[in-house]
């Protein structure tokens, strides 16, 4: 079964409660959750696994409450980001939205702009930075967006995404 | 420095951005996470009709799920994986989870159902406490030998079963006494496993 959008996947879904119909939806959005947790866990598959199936056993129960007011993948991604935050949480490890945080990043880039070593230096920044610069570099939301998402203030933000990119330019440069 | 991204940063995040397929396992997990959570159309049995705890069961089979994740996380493993929590001294005992009429979790939904049971578990694997837990196949079973009256141990339908580590009595039962399956109602008979 082919759907021409996710507005009509998830139509058929809420519809008929098909494995089906969910696994258009999964092949469609998974891809891009993934690379989310991976970026946001600083590459640690095991746990972004773990996030990724836990955003979907919680956005799956939702999706009758979306309200088309952003894409599917925004709201879904923010399912990811809020389980990756539950898991810091139980960690003990809640990312520190210090403004003074150092960018003392790991290890050194050898060969700045090839895309692992990009992912090296994304993965080394400081988590608070990382997180700023994925959400809004690579996954296009905008300050009010990952404000509302990790509880902090738009500025916290913008301040956050400023550190990182310069972090990462000294980085790679 | 503006929001805006330079082009050489642009092109360095679309080269982390070029999306990196996804562990073929991980479908399967999520879509066994979704089916036990009741998210794909069922002919629920009738035993769950008489007593509304589908969704309860559910839960339980999803907290089982999280808690079989969670064990395997911290079990440890060869790329670096957490080592394991240190397990509470003592024996092993087997609490049987049941549901009777007296079990009611009418007001909650299931996936209220799901999370409570789903923290549950991940705690009890959290602090090395879980040593297994499955769900329980919904039909009959078998008493042998054949023909024989089966004897519970309580009324109503065993649902799953947990088996924890701790040091005696005392505190597998407040192990049980704090799961949400007490909280609406339901049964949990404490078994201690022997030459454990």
């Amino acid at each position: 079964m082919s759907y021409p959008d996710d507005r009509a996947a998830v139509t058929a879904f809420l519809d008929h409660r098909d494995e089906a119909a969910f696994d258009v939806l999964y092949h469609r959005h998974t891809p891009r959750l993934w690379g989310l947790a991976l970026r946001l866990t600083g590459g640690d598959e095991a746990e972004a696994a773990e996030v990724v199936q836990e955003a979907w056993l919680r956005a799956v129960p939702r999706l009758a409450e979306f309200r088309w007011e952003s894409t599917l993948g925004t709201w879904l991604g923010a399912f990811v980001v809020n389980r990756w935050r539950t898991h810091r949480r139980r960690q003990g490890r809640e990312v520190a939205w210090d403004p003074e945080a150092v960018a003392s990043l790991a290890g050194s880039v050898e060969t700045p702009g090839s895309g692992l070593d990009v992912r090296r230096a994304l993965d080394a920044l400081p988590t608070g930075y990382r997180t700023v610069l994925v959400l809004f570099g690579i996954y296009g939301y905008s300050h009010d967006e990952i404000a509302a998402l990790l509880g902090i203030a738009p500025g916290t933000s913008k301040s956050q995404l400023s550190r990182a990119r310069a972090a990462l330019r000294r980085s790679l440069a | 420095m503006t929001d805006e991204l330079t082009p050489e940063e642009r092109r360095w995040l679309e080269q982390v951005a070029e999306e990196v397929p996804p562990p073929a396992e991980l479908r399967a997990s999520v879509v066994a996470g979704l089916a036990a959570a009741g998210a794909f159309k069922r002919r629920p049995p009738a035993r769950f009709h008489r007593y509304r705890t589908f969704a309860a069961a559910a839960g339980i089979a999803l907290a089982f799920l999280v808690g079989g994740l969670v064990g395997r996380a911290t079990a440890g493993g060869p790329n670096g994986a957490p080592a394991p929590p240190a397990a509470p001294a003592g024996e092993q005992f087997l609490l049987l989870l049941y549901e009777d009429a007296a079990y009611d979790a009418a007001g909650r939904s299931t996936d209220q159902l799901v999370a409570e049971y789903a923290a549950w578990a991940g705690q009890l694997a959290a602090e090395g406490r879980l040593v297994a837990a499955e769900k329980l196949g919904e039909e009959e079973g078998r008493v042998v030998p054949a023909g024989a009256t089966p004897a519970p141990v309580a009324t109503g339908v065993l649902t799953g079963f947990f088996i924890v580590r701790a040091p005696g009595y005392a505190e597998a039962a407040r192990v049980a006494q704090a799961s949400p399956h007490t909280g609406y109602g339901g049964r949990v008979v404490v078994r201690r496993i022997e030459g454990t």
